[in-house]
């Protein structure tokens, strides 16, 4: 059932924490000490609010961004020179022994949002993953995918299905960092996959996307809230409205939830006429 | 689940979620979502604003169920069977024109509930009856938010292949009056064939239609399997007509059948106003209400080549002329009040 109340972690096939936790303390102290120059504006400026920022370990040298993955063959990639500054991220990589594709550090700062967004090119469907190593986040960064938060702490690896709708945001008063790889799903890869669970989940009144379901509930049983919403017809604005009704009964989310719920509202709905 | 609510709820679709649950999917219906030629365009059109994308309501099976106990709707006032092409869209949208009507043109919703054993199998058969009345008493609310009359009827145009169930219908609503609308055979053939309805490409239903196994249809041409499926409906209101219970009317003689013995036949009586509502809705395009009607009988027969006018001939035709003369008997004796049951 959608919108439940209890928060249901999410199937494994959408995420999924592989076993094994390295220590990332060495590896992030390297991330630190790295210049602005060492960063740049994440290329899919459409999809956040510039909070978010890559940096390249390994790319296609063919490639016009060289913090974009690209859809190379996996022969292509090359470690960048950045990456001889890094011995121990070099050793975080070298832990996950598939070949790799593009290699990158992400970071959200404070208070940066990726917005709600699917990335068709990468999947086990295809033969790649891409698996996430939180090298420092919080517990008020909240990364979901299709409706899910995902518990990914410090120190874990995670793999996602980052083919299925998923949108990041950091409301806590440090920098989130990653370090993201794609790589070619092998035997060694499909074995830890099989070895994985669902992590630890977060308390559930903290995360926006609960807050809206609670919301949903709320309106249900309530025609007078039905009328005052549907009297705003565009999207953004309905966004706005809803987050500023949900805030004065009582509901903490954004308009990022309710945008959310309306792309899987969307989706449910034209998904019956999917075989 | 908080306490049951759906007070301007209406159920779009009924389905088995991942974990094989029946569920409802709800809409919150305003007054415009019906008036659409097809219940399927005005969901879609409601689905265009935030509200609906962002509030789905999605409920068990149960819920429904207990919102037909906690709060009876209107259950069918009439039933319109048709053989498609033949106005039949004309006699809802003349109805939708009512502020009192609820009208839901071919309903998905119902449609899959009758053909459960394809569209819903973790359905068990038995349920499909109370299912069926709970969904037509959500639609059926006579008290919207925000709508002043209350509604007082509920019409339900039905897809054309429900002849094949019209037994199921039959056995959930025994009393409610069915119309019957038809139309020349080379007429519908020639609409069809200009563009051919989904259900006329084999196995789209799920089921076989007229009888013609799936592995004959597939090879089958197609202007041939068209006249086998139409004829066959033909064939079904032939032998579904019972004088009272079921009201045969012929596309030529749809508008004065509608304001007269179709809205009679369904217990609707016109004041001026009404017969003006619905008379302004002849002179437009059933379908593209936002387009004038131009009748076009003369150029359907002039379309019409030698090889579908034999089709016509050797599958419809006799159906067709037998409903005319039973609905010319129609004619000499107007239907008594006697709703007797379809099976002897």
């Amino acid at each position: 059932m959608p919108n439940s109340l209890n928060p249901v972690a999410a199937p494994v096939s959408v995420a999924c924490r592989l076993p094994g936790m390295p220590n990332v303390q060495r590896a992030l102290a390297e991330v630190l000490d790295l210049g602005d120059a060492d960063w740049a504006p994440h290329f899919n400026s459409g999809q956040h609010n510039g909070g978010w920022h890559a940096s390249a370990l390994r790319a296609a040298p063919q490639s016009p961004i060289a913090e974009s993955p690209g859809e190379y063959a996996v022969a292509l990639y090359r470690d960048t020179a950045l990456l001889d500054r890094c011995p121990a991220l070099r050793e975080l990589i070298e832990s996950i022994p598939c070949e790799h594709k593009a290699v990158r550090l992400l970071r959200l700062v404070p208070g940066g949002e990726i917005l709600e967004h699917s990335d068709s090119h990468i999947n086990l469907r295809d033969g790649e993953a891409r698996l996430h190593l939180p090298l420092q986040t919080h517990e008020d960064v909240f990364f979901h995918v299709r409706g899910h938060r995902i518990p990914m702490r410090t120190g874990e690896w995670w793999y996602a299905d980052f083919s299925q709708p998923h949108r990041v945001v950091n409301r806590s008063p440090q920098a989130r960092i990653h370090l993201v790889i794609d790589c070619v799903a092998n035997a060694w890869l499909h074995a830890a996959l099989a070895e994985a669970d669902s992590g630890m989940p977060h308390a559930p009144e903290a995360d926006p996307a609960w807050q809206f379901a609670q919301f949903q509930q709320h309106v249900y049983q309530h025609p007078d809230l039905q009328e005052r919403l549907l009297a705003n017809g565009t999207p953004n604005g309905f966004a706005q409205a809803a987050q500023q009704l949900g805030q004065s009964c009582g509901f903490g989310f954004h308009a990022a939830e309710v945008l959310s719920a309306m792309a899987a509202g969307r989706r449910a709905w034209m998904q019956q006429w999917v075989l | 689940m908080g306490a049951l609510n759906f007070a301007g709820w209406a159920p779009i679709r009924i389905y088995q979620d991942d974990h094989g649950e029946l569920c409802v999917d709800w809409l919150r219906v305003d007054n415009g979502t019906l008036r659409a030629p097809f219940f399927t365009d005005g969901v879609q059109r409601a689905l265009q604003h935030p509200f609906h994308q962002a509030f789905r309501r999605q409920t068990p099976l149960a819920d429904l169920l207990a919102w037909a106990q906690a709060s009876p709707g209107l259950q069918p006032s009439g039933i319109v069977f048709h053989v498609s092409r033949c106005g039949s869209t004309l006699v809802s949208q003349a109805f939708a024109a009512l502020p009192d009507h609820v009208v839901l043109s071919e309903p998905p919703v119902l449609d899959n509930l009758m053909r459960s054993a394809f569209a819903l199998p973790g359905l068990p058969a038995a349920q499909v009856p109370d299912t069926a009345r709970a969904l037509m008493s959500a639609w059926g609310q006579p008290h919207l938010p925000r709508h002043d009359t209350p509604r007082q009827h509920l019409v339900v145009k039905i897809d054309c292949w429900a002849t094949t169930y019209a037994e199921q219908i039959d056995a959930i609503w025994p009393t409610v009056p069915w119309v019957f609308v038809y139309r020349d055979p080379v007429e519908v053939m020639v609409s069809q064939m200009q563009q051919r309805a989904l259900y006329l490409i084999p196995g789209a239903l799920g089921m076989e239609l007229a009888g013609v196994p799936l592995q004959e249809a597939f090879y089958m041409p197609a202007m041939e399997y068209c006249a086998r499926c139409l004829g066959a409906m033909y064939a079904d209101m032939v032998r579904l007509h019972r004088p009272g219970r079921s009201l045969l009317v012929e596309y030529r003689s749809l508008h004065s059948a509608i304001a007269g013995p179709v809205a009679a036949h369904f217990g609707t009586a016109l004041d001026a106003p009404a017969q003006d509502r619905m008379a302004a809705t002849f002179s437009l395009h059933a379908k593209h209400p936002g387009m004038p009607f131009i009748p076009d009988s003369r150029d359907k027969h002039a379309q019409a080549d030698a090889t579908l006018r034999a089709l016509a001939e050797q599958w419809i035709t006799p159906h067709y002329e037998q409903l005319e003369r039973l609905r010319h008997a129609q004619a000499a004796h107007p239907p008594a009040a006697d709703l007797a049951l379809l099976t002897p």
